[in-house]
């Protein structure tokens, strides 16, 4: 048909005539999409970790009973037995262990009743059937019933081969739980269905040699239950529910589906995924930028032909069709590139996102990165939709060409004013928006209050790029005809002709260095706002933990006892036995702490919200249901000194009672703590996560250390650390953080350059004609290079100022809006002067040298056929 | 002081005696910052049909102005234009379309093909605009560009055509939808004497073969004397009609 013969011939065939612009474009749009997708799949896989193992744990299962993470006693599968005839119960009891030693592979170990669990059997029929014994490795795989007495033998672990693979284990391996160390016969199976993708992650021993192996007798962590054929599951959750509530000891039971518990944790990575989300958009938008400016670009070059085609009797309508085409066609390539690219960054973002998870949040497998439809889909919508939105003013331009314009010689753009009421109202608008956000923090908007603020800014800085350029040249004007003239005269016209486009790239780079330049003070917020407390908080001289905990700062437990030996030696002034451990309050995980507060208010410290001396308090924190509460959890309930919290514990819910709120850097999940005396007596557990020892004066940590590790014997499952190594352990939590943020930034960055580079070569490429007139005229190829490298560097000048002063109206955003409502912490803003010069110093030096190509191909330009052009 | 196109040079099949384009009291004034400039002043002028009409006169004198109004590429200050039949000062943007598409072909100094379509594409470009398909648009375009003597040359990027091979493809695409009225702005300006002398035979055979009026602005008089009659400008209005 025409109208196809027209679009290809006259919309998508100049794509292959400016390649080198369509492969910009299209890097810009697929840069911005693969930033999008990798971050977002690295974070859905590293998140949904959780819910797959869950799941997959779970089979077929559709409900669950726990009390978690408190513990259930067995005698709740006893109460629940009438149930038998309409449910499959299977109790389950579990313990994060380590391969080989306390710092190896790390996997759970699952407790379950093999005989009577129908999946294992399954399982193993699967495994029949296809034969598969590998013969290289020695691995036979078994029936877990097939000796009952290797089945009940409590040095039994059955390993999915997956997971023996990974940790190499053939006949028998060390495994370390807490700070205990256990041998198990390896015994390999051979699973399939759901519990394959929890393979490499789970082995499995029969409930009661498991409870008999690590001292939990009479206890199980939970009880999944598998409704019969033909018995619908809410009605049975309601009776379950029933039933525990008439009970009445088992009130405080749970019955929610088996991955309810990871769905809070996918629910408490929110922010984080949130935030991340949203700093990849940044990359989208940067290459949307760039995109403007090549499609512009097309557009401009373009414009003769234009203006034929509407002598020659075409719409409006077609010419926005074919101008269109060259957008959409970029958008959905780009997109599809773009989701290619995302699988490809997605295995390193993945590695950042996990140890962040596991560092801040909990122990994190490394998930499967899952590429479907749906991010097919995204990807390419996304990039349709960035390229369509690039695409408006680039076809407003095209569809302004008049007829008439093909006989004139010059392509002038469209001349647009540098200011306009409008303009100023805008950049003024979006200021007044953001100072005032940054200054009322908290309000309506809540958690959308962040991004408008950080919106605002970057668009005042954007609207300002054009305006900012105009007057640096003018500015600039004298000194560069008296240094440089010719080049400077020339740099300082033709700057002003093309300003609009050179005013995008402005904005590219002022985005881009203002993201790094806010998130640079933010991250210096954080470093000196925690690094200030931890000196504040963190005041033991040395902390034991177990050598296996690696992830979750609640992993592993210690006995109570090293108390009393630990506080006999003559080296140890004062020990705080402080326990850690999840709580479920109000759907939500939280941490529970419970330490001596008589030690805390003699040698430690806990900086209250609003001021004042703590010491009165932590004094008569043992007197009753007392507790403290931690900023960002404060913040996200509303509690305050005097509000009440409800908490299940294993003696039943209690009320304790605020007595203040205290800062607190080290999770935004946040905590509430107890005196360790109410903890015992509510929650019946004595276990100690980790030991603060005070020393006795002029005792040196080494020797304190020594003894210690003298005194316990355990130096190969304990960690005894000195406050250095924790405020390390702090910095480097911090900086894997803020890695993922940093990759991202020098994502933005890059686009940002590539659109510098694509605005100059479009420049020299619509000039060719100009350039190669002054250069008949006598202009040598250092000028026009110089001319053009001048042009280049006002352009990063005017974006690198302007970016860091947008940077710091965004780091102001960060700081006090959007940090505080994703996580509740209040932090001092900090700027790192050295680090964002430095960075300015490479962006000037970059820009540059993306001026050089462009710089080149000019000075190349021959006269003759520069004006032999068609 | 216009005056009627002879009928003798009509085709005798086409009995209607209405000129295709009727100019009165046509005046273009340019807006300038310090004073406007007056680029026609008081033009009358009627085109027959078939007619080859040369418009002579120094750069400056408004002859690209005159076609550009003819051309419907541009709205006169004031006064009247007709084009077969329809007042185009009037006329909403998309009839101004289709009367282009329809009914005008134009030829330009500097070509203006899309160098990177082939001679044949740009030849069918009108038909495509004009919505044709099919295999007959080619074999159209093949077909004028046979007729310009490039036939050999039909799949050729435009681009990489001589000076006097690019005029031509612009003289097959202006016939290429059978204009009434094709409109040729110096059209030999860019070429050497050779190329010129066979671009001006190419034109007025087959605008003559075809019945189709052709209005040329040239400084030329070697280039004028294929036309039937000649309009002199001098600063904007027509100073002599022979």
């Amino acid at each position: 048909m025409a109208l196809g013969q027209l679009l290809a011939a006259l919309g998508l065939r100049p794509l292959g005539r400016h390649y080198g612009r369509t492969l910009l474009t299209l890097l810009g749009v697929a840069a911005g999409v693969g930033v999008y997708i990798g971050i977002d799949l690295a974070v859905q896989a590293s998140i949904q970790s959780f819910t797959r193992t869950a799941r997959a744990v779970a089979g077929p299962a559709q409900l669950r009973v726990h009390r978690l993470p408190l513990a259930l006693p067995e005698s709740v599968l006893v109460a629940l037995e009438p149930l038998e005839g309409k449910a499959l119960l299977r109790p389950t009891l579990e313990a994060p262990a380590r391969a080989g030693g306390p710092t190896g592979y790390p996997f759970t170990i699952l407790g379950v009743d093999l005989i009577g669990d129908p999946r294992f059997v399954e399982a193993e029929r699967e495994g029949n059937r296809r034969s598969e014994r590998p013969r290289s490795s020695g691995l036979v795989a078994e029936d877990p019933r097939a000796n009952v007495k290797t089945l009940f033998d409590r040095r039994s672990l059955w390993v999915p081969l997956t997971l023996a693979h990974a940790i190499g284990a053939r006949d028998s391996i060390t495994v370390v739980v807490g700070t205990r160390t256990h041998r198990f016969q390896i015994h390999p199976i051979r699973v399939s269905g759901p519990i394959t993708s929890a393979a490499a992650t789970v082995a499995l021993m029969d409930l009661a040699p498991f409870q008999e192996e690590f001292g939990r007798v009479g206890e199980l962590d939970w009880i999944d239950i598998e409704p019969a054929p033909g018995v619908a599951v809410e009605p049975l959750r309601e009776e379950i529910q029933r039933f525990l509530e008439a009970s009445g000891t088992w009130a405080d039971l749970k019955v929610e589906p088996p991955e309810e518990r990871s769905l809070q944790v996918e629910r408490m990575l929110g922010s984080y995924r949130r935030n991340l989300r949203a700093l990849s958009l940044i990359s989208l938008v940067v290459g949307m930028l760039l995109a403007y400016n090549a499609l512009l670009s097309s557009v401009l070059q373009r414009r003769s032909e234009i203006a034929l085609l509407r002598a020659l009797g075409a719409s409006r309508g077609l010419v926005a069709l074919l101008l269109g085409a060259e957008g959409i066609v970029v958008g959905l390539l780009g997109g599809a590139l773009g989701v290619l690219l995302g699988r490809a960054l997605s295995e390193g973002a993945l590695r950042l996102v996990s140890r962040t998870v596991g560092d801040l949040y909990a122990r994190s497998a490394m998930g499967v990165v899952d590429l479907n439809g749906s991010h097919w889909l995204t990807g390419i919508a996304l990039g349709a939709a960035s390229a369509a939105v690039a695409s408006i003013g680039p076809l407003r331009e095209g569809l302004r060409v008049r007829p008439l314009e093909f006989l004139r010689e010059e392509h002038p753009g469209r001349a647009e004013r540098s200011w306009s009421y409008r303009r100023v109202a805008a950049v003024l608008g979006a200021l007044v928006l953001a100072l005032y956000l940054i200054a009322r923090p908290d309000g309506m908007g809540g958690s959308v209050r962040g991004y408008i603020a950080a919106a605002a800014a970057l668009l005042a800085g954007g609207l300002l790029a054009l305006p900012a350029f105009v007057g640096l040249v003018r500015v600039f004007r004298r000194p560069l005809e008296g240094l440089w003239s010719p080049a400077g005269r020339l740099a300082y016209a033709t700057a002003l002709a093309a300003r609009r486009r050179l005013g995008v790239s402005v904005a590219a780079l002022l985005l881009a260095f203002s993201i790094v330049w806010g998130m640079a003070s933010l991250v210096e917020s954080f470093r000196v706002t925690v690094e200030g407390w931890a000196d504040s908080t963190l005041r033991a001289d040395l902390w034991i933990t177990p050598r296996s905990r690696a992830g979750s700062p609640a992993e592993g437990s210690m006995p109570p006892s090293w108390t009393a030996t630990l506080a006999q030696l003559p080296e140890v002034e004062d020990v705080d036995a402080f326990r850690l451990r999840e709580l479920s309050l109000g759907g939500e995980m939280i941490w529970l702490g419970a330490g001596n507060s008589d030690v805390l208010a003699r040698h430690g410290y806990l900086p209250l919200v609003g001021g004042g001396d703590p010491r009165p308090l932590l004094a008569r924190a043992h007197t009753g249901r007392l507790a403290l509460v931690s900023e960002p959890l404060a913040r996200r309930h509303g509690i305050h000194a005097g509000s009440t919290l409800l908490i299940p514990t294993p003696t039943g819910s209690h009320v304790y009672q605020v007595m203040a709120v205290y800062r607190d850097y080290s999770s935004d999940r946040g905590y509430v703590i107890l005196d360790r005396s109410v903890y015992l007596q509510d929650f019946r557990d004595s276990l100690v996560t980790t030991y603060a020892l005070y020393l006795a004066p002029g005792i040196s940590r080494e020797r304190g250390a020594r003894a210690a590790e003298a005194a316990l014997g355990q130096d190969e499952v304990i960690r005894v650390t000195d406050t250095r190594s924790i405020r390390e352990e702090v910095r480097r939590v911090m900086r894997n953080t803020f890695a993922v943020t940093d990759a991202l930034e020098a994502v933005a960055a890059m686009v940002a350059l590539l659109s510098v580079l694509g605005a100059l070569a479009a420049l020299v490429l619509e000039r060719t004609r100009e350039i190669g007139v002054l250069r008949a005229i006598g202009a040598d190829r250092r000028q026009i290079v110089r001319a053009l490298l001048v042009e280049g560097g006002l352009l990063a000048v005017t974006g690198l100022v302007l970016g860091a002063l947008t940077g710091m109206l965004l780091s102001a955003v960060l700081v006090h809006v959007l940090n505080r409502e994703s996580f509740g912490w209040t932090i001092e803003l900090a700027t790192p002067w050295v680090r964002v010069l430095l960075v300015a110093a490479v962006l000037f030096a970059a820009a540059l040298l993306a001026t050089l190509p462009p710089a080149r191909r000019a000075a190349r330009i021959s006269p003759r056929e520069a004006m032999n052009r068609v | 002081m216009a005056r009627s196109a002879g009928d003798d040079r009509r085709p005798a099949e086409q009995p209607d005696p209405s000129p295709i384009a009727r100019l009165t009291a046509v005046a273009k004034v340019y807006p300038a910052a310090g004073e406007d400039v007056r680029a026609l002043t008081d033009v009358s002028l009627a085109i027959g049909r078939g007619e080859v009409v040369a418009l002579l006169g120094r750069s400056g004198s408004g002859k690209t102005t005159l076609l550009n109004l003819i051309g419907t590429l541009d709205r006169p200050t004031s006064g009247s234009i007709e084009i077969d039949g329809a007042r185009v000062e009037s006329l909403p943007e998309e009839s101004l379309l289709k009367l282009r598409r329809e009914t005008l072909g134009f030829v330009f100094q500097f070509f203006h093909l899309f160098p990177y379509l082939s001679a044949l594409e740009n030849a069918a470009l009108p038909l495509w605009l004009g919505g044709k398909q099919g295999p007959e648009v080619n074999v159209r375009a093949r077909e004028l560009l046979a007729q310009v003597g490039l036939a050999d040359k039909a799949d050729r990027p435009a681009g990489r055509l001589s000076g006097g091979e690019m005029q031509r493809v612009a003289i097959a695409r202006a016939l290429a939808n059978d204009p009434k009225l094709v409109l040729a702005d110096e059209p030999t300006g860019n070429l050497d004497q050779a190329n010129a002398e066979s671009v001006l035979s190419h034109l007025a055979s087959l605008a003559r073969e075809n019945g189709t009026a052709l209005v040329l602005a040239t400084h030329s008089e070697a280039a004028a004397s294929i036309a039937d009659r000649r309009v002199h400008l001098v600063d904007g209005r027509i100073a002599e009609i022979h």
